[in-house]
């Protein structure tokens, strides 16, 4: 259960019919681009600004929607909410719950690519 | 069928364009708003789009408005993709003129099913072109269509100099025709006259049923000596053989008035269209299935 929480791949693949190499590639994809998603997300906290920070959470949150992972999912859209609000007093926190959700999805998905039975 | 979709996560496309592909669409990809834009202003442009609501630079729901605002013909169904919890701008993207929207994640079912669903439209909305553009009977262009078309070359002939030429085609003695066989024979006498009317023309030629019997057709770029030879062609297509109907054969020739319009500054539709008349009238007088031209191609007559 709590595995779920950081990726169904099951229901992943079923979204796109079962076709795993497709989902390979777009594991593959994200994992070359996830470091710099995130930090758009760190860079635009640390410097205070709320539109950048909305369009970067905006953006990491679209993309792992392919992987059904609802901790990183989550965590974005918090942060993406507190850009849009305008109001970043709680980011250390939620961005602190993003890099650990991030971390369990990207091993998730390490495994996954590796998984190349 | 062709399709565009415009997102600027790297997954999404390629899922998209994979899943799609599979489906049997042929993909048209863009990485942002512009690029979405631009494709969309081509000549071939797809009429399906899949568009993203956030992208950087011009988003989907501006992409969409622009589509819009232009009034595209065919029309291009949108279908916005967002991701869950965007409801405002939801609201946003269906003002802006989307047809439908699309959350993400979303699986290759409801991606199916939301397309076919676009694609009934679209045929639906083709068929209702059709038919506010052509004669429900003959299937050429209707009056209104025709003149449109006739008003946009002579535009062209003020800003470019082409000429332009009008053929204004009246079967002969139709009425007897009507009188003897009755009106079934006489639909069935005028779809194959029209048919054969527009036989000998171009691709961008045009064609639209003028009056009851009365055909006016668009020559671009012809000047008279061309259209000329056009409208002999048309009277020999029509007038070759009989139109075989339930009735028996049926004898039907056409009288032709030709005029054309060669240089700046060009006469109105109205003038034109009356000296095509005018010479119309002198096939007629003259013993009719035969052709005739304005007496002066470039003044009024
Ligand atoms: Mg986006």
């Amino acid at each position: 259960m709590r595995q779920l929480l950081v990726s169904d791949l099951d229901a992943a693949l079923n979204a796109l019919e079962g076709d795993r190499e497709l989902l390979r590639r777009i594991v593959d994809l994200f994992l070359l681009q996830a470091p710099q998603l995130l930090e758009e997300v760190r860079e635009s906290i640390s410097r205070g600004d709320a539109p950048t920070l909305e369009r970067a959470a905006h953006k990491l949150r679209g993309s792992v929607t392919n992987f059904v992972a609802k901790k990183t999912y989550d965590a974005a859209f918090r942060l993406e909410s507190m850009g849009r609000d305008g109001d970043l007093t709680q980011a250390a926190a939620a961005q602190a719950e993003l890099e650990r959700a991030m971390g369990e999805l990207q091993a998730t998905l390490v495994e996954f690519s590796k998984d190349r039975a | 069928m062709k399709i565009l979709i415009a997102d600027d996560e790297d997954g999404t496309r390629l899922k998209l364009e994979t899943l799609l592909a599979k489906l049997g669409y042929d993909v048209l990809v863009a990485r942002d708003g512009a690029e979405a834009w631009e494709l969309l202003q081509r000549e071939d442009a797809p009429s399906l789009a899949l568009l993203d609501w956030l992208m950087p630079g011009m988003d989907g729901v501006e992409v969409c408005r622009r589509v819009r605002q232009s009034s595209k013909v065919p029309y291009v169904y949108i279908v916005m993709l967002t991701v869950k919890g965007q409801k405002q701008d939801l609201v946003a993207g269906m003002e802006a003129g989307a047809d439908d929207y699309l959350s993400k994640p979303f699986d290759v079912d409801e991606l199916r099913v939301r397309l076919s669903a676009g694609e009934r439209i679209l045929s639906l909305q083709e068929d209702l072109r059709l038919q506010a553009t052509h004669d429900d009977l003959t299937g050429v262009l209707n009056r209104g269509t025709v003149l449109d078309i006739l008003h946009r070359e002579l535009a062209l002939v003020a800003r470019k100099s082409v000429p332009v030429a009008i053929i204004l085609a009246d079967l002969d003695d139709f009425k007897q025709v009507n009188d003897q066989h009755g009106h079934a024979i006489g639909d069935t006498v005028l779809r194959e006259a029209a048919r054969r009317l527009a036989t000998p023309m171009r691709p961008y030629d045009a064609i639209g049923r003028y009056g009851g019997e009365e055909f006016l057709i668009v020559l671009p770029g012809c000047g008279i000596e061309s259209a000329l030879v056009v409208a002999e062609r048309i009277r020999c297509s029509v007038g070759k053989k009989p139109i075989t109907t339930s009735a028996g054969d049926v004898p039907m020739t056409v009288s032709l008035g030709v005029a054309a319009v060669e240089s700046a500054p060009p006469r109105g539709a109205d003038e034109l269209i009356q000296s095509a008349d005018d010479a119309l009238y002198r096939a007629k007088r003259g013993g009719r299935n035969r052709v005739e031209q304005s007496s002066n191609p470039d003044a009024p007559s």
